[in-house]
C-alpha cells in the first residue's frame, strides 16, 4: 500500500496522463493521477495539436525539441497508433487576426516549421497551413493509457471516489477506495482540476472564468486543412475522417457554432450532434501558467493551449528539477505571480476573448 | 372493407370516422409538381398517405416510411427559401390551391399518375439532406408569451391540468401539436368502473371552450426549454395562408403532459414505407379515415393491440395475423379479438422485413421470440402494424434538467423547479390515474402540497403486461435494411455497417479508430436510451450522454452570418499589438523603412543586425503594422540603418528610415 505520493496529477486530459507516466517512469517518481478521461463519445473539450497560435519564437524553440521526444512517447502508447500527421491550417478573418498570423507564422519558420500561405477563400482573409503538424488521436489514445500508465506504477484514482485534504500551511493528502497517502505535490492540470482544488484567490488572479463550448457537427464539407484553428475567433475545427466537425471555443453553444458557420461558403450549413458547456480558465496574459501560488505544494499548470501534451517532456523535467538552462528559462516565465513585462508569456490573445474580459 | 384511396369510409359500425376531415369539401394542391387531392382539414401528411404516398425517400440504403415522426416541412413555392417558410407536412393544413415543394431539399419532381407506375415516395435523399426539425429553431422568434402556467400537451392529463388551474383562476397556455385535444385515449378504451374516455374528452374540450383564461394553441410543438423558457413552432392561417411562427413562452409554471409514444421494435426494416407504429396508425384513421389498401398484419407484446384489432374488425380490417412476442398472455381484448376470428400467433416476433417482389408488399420474416417454439416463415403484407409498448416522451423533461433512468423512465431524485410531469409521460396508465396526476401536480405547483395518485390498474392474471422491447436476432446478420433505434427524424441506426460492403470495409479510413458512424449523428433521446441499453454506447455515460448527445440538432448557416459581419467591423488592429510590446527591450521605437533589396516586408518578419544571426531569439526587431514599420530594439534605431529581414532561407535587407513613436 502506497502511503505517499511524490507526485499527485489531478486533471482529465491526457496531458495528465502523460504526465503521470513520465515522472514516474523517466524520474522514478510515485505518482498517482487523479481524474477520468472525458469519453471520446462526448464532444471533444480539447485537441492535442504541435503547433498553435504562438507569437513567442521561445514556444516554438521549445517545441522545436519537445515535440519529436512526445512522439517517441506516443509511440510507446497502446499500438503507437495514438496520433497522426497532419495539415493544420490557421485562418484569420480580422485585422487584428491576420496581423497575427504574420508573427505566428514567422516565428514558427524560425524554428524550421514549414509554412505555407493557402488560397484566398470568401470564408476567411489570411490562411496558412503549417505542414505535418503532430495531433493525437484521442479515442484509441485515452483508450490505451490507463494500461500504459498501470504499466508504469502510476496509481489510477477515480475523482468520483477521491478525497483531497490540504492542511493549512502543511501537508496534502488523499484518501480513496479504503486507501490514504500523503501527497508531496499536488499538480492541478487544466482548468478543470484547478476549478476543482485550486484555491479561490489564486485561481482569480492568475486566470479569467470564461465560458467554453466544445460542439460535434455531423459530416459536412471538407475545411481546407483537417484541422483549423481560427485564430481570431479563438475556435478550433478538427474534422474527422468522414467530415463531421469538433469544433471548440469561447461562448455558448449558439455562439461557437455560429463562428464555426462563419468559416464555411453559402450552403454548408452546420448541422449540431452534440453540444457540452464548461467553465474554461484564460491565463490573463494569453500565456502558460505553471507554477505554485499561496502554497508551495500545489502547482497550477494551465494555459497550454493546444501544443500542451507536446511541452509534457520538458514539464515533466521542470518537475523533477532536471530541465536544461533553456527549458528553465521558459518555464520560469510561466510562473504565477509574474510582472515583469518583458518576461511575461505575452502571447495572443483572440480579440472576442479580450472584449469578454475587460 | 369499404374503402377508397386509402381512406375508410365512415360507418357507424366503427370509429374510424375521420372526425377531421370535411367529406363534401375536396380541395387540390400541388407538391414539387404533381397534385394532390385532399379534403378540407386534411394536413399535408395524411393527403400524401392517402393519396399512396407512403415512402419519405431513403436513407442509409433503405427506403424510409413518411410518418409524422421525420417532421418533414414544405415551403410554399413564392416563400423566401429561408426557415421562416418552413412549414411541417404533419401541423400544416391542406389549402385549395396550395403550390408548395419540400423544404431543405433539392427539388424533386413526383410523377404525374398516368402514363407510367403511381409515384409512392417523396424521393427525399436523407444521407445528403437531413430534413428535420433542426431549421425550425433558426426562426426569429416573433411570439413572446408570459405566462402563469404553461401546459404541454393536450392530451386528457394536459386537459385536466388546464382546466383546473383555469377554474383556480390561474392563466394557461394549452400547447397540443396535432390539430385537436384529446391525444391517444380513445385507443386504450376504459375499463369497468372507468368513464368512456371519449365522454371524458368531450366534456374537458366543453370546459375549456367555457373559460376564457385558457388559451389553447393547436398544431403547435414544443421543441424546446431551458429555465422556463419554452419555443414552440405554431403554424396558423393568417389570410388563407399557412403561416408558421416560433413562440418563445416563459412560464412560471410548467405542466409536461406530453404523453407516451409507441416504443420502436428492433429488427432490420423497422421503418420501410407501410410500417407504422400503432398510435400513429390509430390516430390516422380516427382523426382522417387513413388506412392502407390490402392486408395488414399487426405485431405486438401488449394487450391493447389487441382491443384495436377489435376495432378494425369492426371496420372489416381484419388483420391476416396478429403476431405477440409474448407467450402466455391475458386479456379481455384478446378474447374479442379470438371471438371476431382474429388469428392469433403467440410467441412470436418480427426477424427482419424488406419490400417484397410484389409492388408496395412486405415481406415480412417472422422468428419465435422464445425458444421451444416453433420456427414461423415469412408473410406477404400491404401493411405492418407495430406495437412494442411505450415510452414516456420526456425529451423536455430532460432538457429542462430532469434526470432518465437508462429504461427510459424519469428519475424522482431530480426535479426542475417548478416543472411538473403528469400522465402516461409520469408512468400513469389507466384514466383515473392521468387525471389525478394532472390535479395534483397542479396542487403542487400552486398549493405546494403533494396528493396521492391512485392509479388502479386491472390484474396482471387477467391482464398481461406489456413484454420487454423486442430485439430481433437478424441484428447480427448482415447485408439487411437497417434497423432504426427510434421513430423520430434523427434515422439512427443501430449498425449501419451492414449495409457497408467488404471493401467500403476494408477502405475505411477512420483515423479516430471509431467503427460507427452513429458517433457522429445527432441523437435524440430514445436513440441514446437505446443504444446505451445495447452498449453501443457506453451506459455508464448514460446522464453525459443524454445532456452532451440527445440534443437540439440546431443547424448553423454558412455564408455571411451575423457573425462575421460583426467581426469585421469592429475587429481593428494596433500598429504594436500587446504580444510584441516589451519584446525588444522597454525603450524599443517604431521606425518606418523600406525594402533595399529582396522581397516585399510582411507583419511578423524578424529583423537581424547582420546575415550571420539567424536565432529568432537574437532578432532585433519585427515587421509590424502593414508591412511598411518596424519596432526596433533602442540599440539599433539609427536612421539609414541597415538591417536583415529573414524569412525562411530567403533575406531581405531594409533600411530604417524615421522614427514614428515610442513603445
Amino acid at each position: 500500500m502506497t502511503d505517499h505520493f511524490d507526485f499527485a496529477i489531478a486533471g482529465s486530459t491526457p496531458l495528465c496522463g502523460i504526465l503521470a507516466g513520465l515522472l514516474a517512469q523517466e524520474h522514478g517518481a510515485k505518482v498517482c493521477r487523479i481524474g477520468s478521461f472525458i469519453h471520446p463519445i462526448l464532444p471533444q473539450r480539447g485537441f492535442d495539436i504541435s503547433a498553435g497560435p504562438l507569437t513567442r519564437p521561445e514556444t516554438w524553440q521549445l517545441l522545436k525539441s519537445s515535440v519529436p521526444e512526445t512522439v517517441k512517447v506516443l509511440n510507446t502508447i497502446g499500438s503507437g497508433r495514438v496520433y497522426e500527421r497532419v495539415d493544420f491550417g490557421m485562418v484569420a478573418l480580422g485585422k487584428a487576426g491576420v496581423q497575427a498570423l504574420g508573427y505566428i507564422q514567422n516565428a514558427a519558420q524560425g524554428y524550421g516549421t514549414q509554412v505555407e500561405r493557402l488560397p484566398d477563400s470568401q470564408s476567411y482573409r489570411t490562411a496558412y497551413a503549417f505542414r505535418h503538424t503532430v495531433r493525437t488521436l484521442r479515442r484509441p489514445l485515452i483508450a490505451a493509457l490507463p494500461a500504459w500508465l498501470e504499466a508504469r506504477g502510476v496509481t489510477l484514482v477515480d475523482p468520483k471516489e477521491a478525497r483531497i485534504r490540504k492542511a493549512q500551511n502543511g501537508p496534502i493528502s488523499i484518501q480513496w477506495g479504503g486507501q490514504e497517502a500523503e501527497i508531496g505535490k499536488l499538480v492541478l492540470a487544466g482548468d478543470a482540476a484547478m476549478a476543482t482544488h485550486g484555491h479561490q484567490g489564486d485561481v482569480q488572479a492568475m486566470f479569467h472564468k470564461l465560458p467554453m463550448s466544445a460542439l460535434l457537427m455531423e459530416p459536412t464539407t471538407k475545411l481546407v486543412t483537417p484541422v483549423m484553428q481560427a485564430i481570431d475567433a479563438g475556435l478550433t475545427l478538427y474534422q474527422r475522417s468522414n467530415g463531421a466537425l469538433d469544433c471548440a471555443g469561447h461562448g455558448d453553444a449558439a455562439e461557437v457554432g455560429e463562428a464555426a458557420a462563419a468559416y464555411f461558403d453559402e450552403g454548408e450549413n452546420l448541422r449540431l450532434a452534440g453540444s457540452a458547456v464548461f467553465e474554461s480558465m484564460v491565463s490573463k496574459d494569453g500565456g502558460a501558467v505553471l507554477g505554485v501560488k499561496s502554497r508551495k505544494n500545489v502547482i497550477y499548470l494551465g494555459g497550454l493551449g493546444l501544443t500542451g501534451l507536446f511541452q509534457v517532456p520538458a514539464i515533466a523535467r521542470f518537475l523533477a528539477g532536471k530541465s536544461n538552462r533553456t527549458e528553465s528559462d521558459y518555464f520560469d516565465a510561466c510562473a504565477p505571480g509574474k510582472s515583469d513585462a518583458s518576461s511575461r508569456m505575452n502571447e495572443f490573445i483572440d480579440p472576442r476573448l479580450e472584449l469578454a474580459v475587460t | 372493407m369499404k374503402q377508397t384511396n386509402h381512406r375508410l369510409k365512415p360507418s357507424k359500425n366503427h370509429c374510424f370516422t375521420g372526425h377531421q376531415i370535411v367529406r363534401d369539401r375536396r380541395l387540390r394542391f400541388t407538391l414539387n409538381g404533381r397534385e394532390f387531392k385532399a379534403y378540407a382539414g386534411d394536413t399535408i401528411l395524411t393527403a400524401l398517405l392517402a393519396n399512396g404516398i407512403f415512402s419519405a425517400g431513403h436513407a442509409n440504403g433503405g427506403a424510409v416510411a413518411l410518418d409524422a415522426a421525420l417532421q418533414l416541412c414544405v415551403k410554399l413555392v413564392d416563400a423566401p427559401n429561408d426557415v421562416n417558410s418552413a412549414l411541417p407536412i404533419d401541423r400544416t393544413l391542406a389549402q385549395q390551391g396550395m403550390t408548395l415543394e419540400i423544404f431543405g431539399a433539392p427539388h424533386t419532381r413526383l410523377k404525374a399518375p398516368f402514363g407510367g407506375a403511381q409515384e409512392t415516395s417523396l424521393k427525399i435523399d436523407f444521407d445528403k439532406f437531413p430534413c428535420v426539425p433542426g431549421p425550425l429553431h433558426n426562426a426569429p422568434v416573433s411570439v413572446r408569451e408570459k405566462i402563469n402556467l404553461l401546459v404541454v400537451g393536450g392530451g386528457i392529463a394536459g386537459m385536466t391540468a388546464a382546466v383546473d388551474a383555469a377554474e383556480a383562476g390561474k392563466n394557461v397556455i394549452l400547447l397540443e401539436r396535432r390539430g385537436y385535444l384529446g391525444g391517444d385515449a380513445e385507443l386504450f378504451g376504459h375499463a369497468d368502473g372507468e368513464e368512456d374516455p371519449r365522454e371524458v374528452v368531450a366534456a374537458l374540450r366543453q370546459k375549456i371552450g367555457a373559460l376564457p383564461n385558457i388559451a389553447v394553441f393547436l398544431f403547435t410543438e414544443a421543441l424546446s426549454v431551458k429555465d422556463r423558457k419554452l419555443m414552440a413552432h405554431r403554424v396558423d392561417s393568417v389570410d388563407g395562408k399557412p403561416k408558421a411562427s416560433l413562440m418563445r413562452i416563459a412560464a412560471r409554471n410548467i405542466i409536461l403532459a406530453t404523453g407516451a409514444a409507441d416504443k420502436i421494435p428492433l429488427f432490420p426494416g423497422n421503418r420501410l414505407p407501410h410500417i407504422s407504429p400503432l398510435t400513429e396508425v390509430f390516430h390516422l384513421a380516427t382523426a382522417y379515415g387513413i388506412w392502407h389498401d390490402g392486408q395488414s398484419a399487426l405485431f405486438t407484446n401488449t394487450n391493447i393491440a389487441y382491443r384495436f384489432a377489435g376495432q378494425a374488425q369492426n371496420a372489416d380490417a381484419t388483420f391476416i395475423g396478429v403476431y405477440d412476442a409474448r407467450t402466455d398472455r391475458a386479456s379481455r381484448f384478446i378474447d374479442i379479438a379470438k371471438a371476431g376470428g382474429q388469428k392469433i400467433i403467440n410467441g412470436a416476433r418480427v426477424h427482419s422485413v424488406s419490400s417484397s417482389k410484389h409492388r408496395d408488399q412486405l415481406y415480412i420474416k417472422l422468428e419465435p421470440s422464445h425458444s421451444g417454439f416453433p420456427a414461423l416463415g415469412a408473410v406477404n403484407a400491404s401493411q405492418l402494424v407495430v406495437n412494442d409498448g411505450w415510452q414516456p416522451r420526456l425529451g423536455l423533461w430532460q432538457q429542462a434538467g430532469g434526470k432518465i433512468n437508462i429504461d427510459g423512465t424519469f428519475n424522482e431524485d431530480v426535479m426542475p423547479e417548478n416543472i411538473i410531469l403528469a400522465g402516461s409521460c409520469a408512468g400513469y396508465k389507466g384514466h383515473i390515474g392521468v387525471q389525478q396526476s394532472a390535479l395534483a401536480a397542479v396542487g403542487r405547483l400552486f398549493l405546494k402540497k403533494n396528493f396521492d395518485v391512485s392509479d388502479p390498474q386491472i390484474d396482471p392474471q387477467f391482464e398481461t403486461p406489456e413484454g420487454p422491447q423486442t430485439l430481433s436476432s437478424a441484428l447480427k446478420e448482415n447485408d439487411l435494411e437497417p434497423c432504426y433505434t427510434s421513430w423520430g427524424g434523427s434515422l439512427v441506426t443501430l449498425d449501419t455497417s451492414t449495409r457497408k460492403g467488404f471493401l467500403a470495409k476494408l477502405f475505411s479510413r477512420d483515423n479516430e479508430a471509431d467503427k460507427s458512424p452513429i458517433t457522429d449523428r445527432a441523437l435524440n433521446l430514445v436513440d441514446t436510451l437505446i443504444l446505451a441499453q445495447q452498449d453501443i454506447l457506453p451506459s455508464s455515460e448514460l446522464e453525459h450522454l443524454l445532456k452532451e448527445r440527445a440534443i437540439t440538432p440546431l443547424v448553423f448557416e454558412a455564408g455571411e452570418t451575423r457573425f462575421r459581419r460583426k467581426f469585421l467591423a469592429e475587429n481593428l488592429a494596433a500598429e504594436v499589438p500587446d504580444y510584441i510590446k516589451g519584446r525588444f527591450g522597454k525603450d524599443a521605437s517604431v521606425w518606418t523603412c523600406s525594402v533595399e533589396n529582396g522581397n516585399p516586408l510582411q507583419t511578423g518578419i524578424l529583423l537581424f543586425p547582420n546575415t550571420d544571426v539567424s536565432d529568432p531569439l537574437q532578432a532585433i526587431g519585427i515587421v509590424v503594422g502593414e508591412g511598411k514599420t518596424a519596432l526596433i530594439n533602442a540599440g539599433f534605431a539609427v536612421s539609414g540603418a541597415v538591417l536583415v529581414a529573414r524569412v525562411n532561407a530567403m533575406t531581405s535587407t531594409i533600411k530604417l528610415r524615421e522614427e514614428q513613436q515610442r513603445n
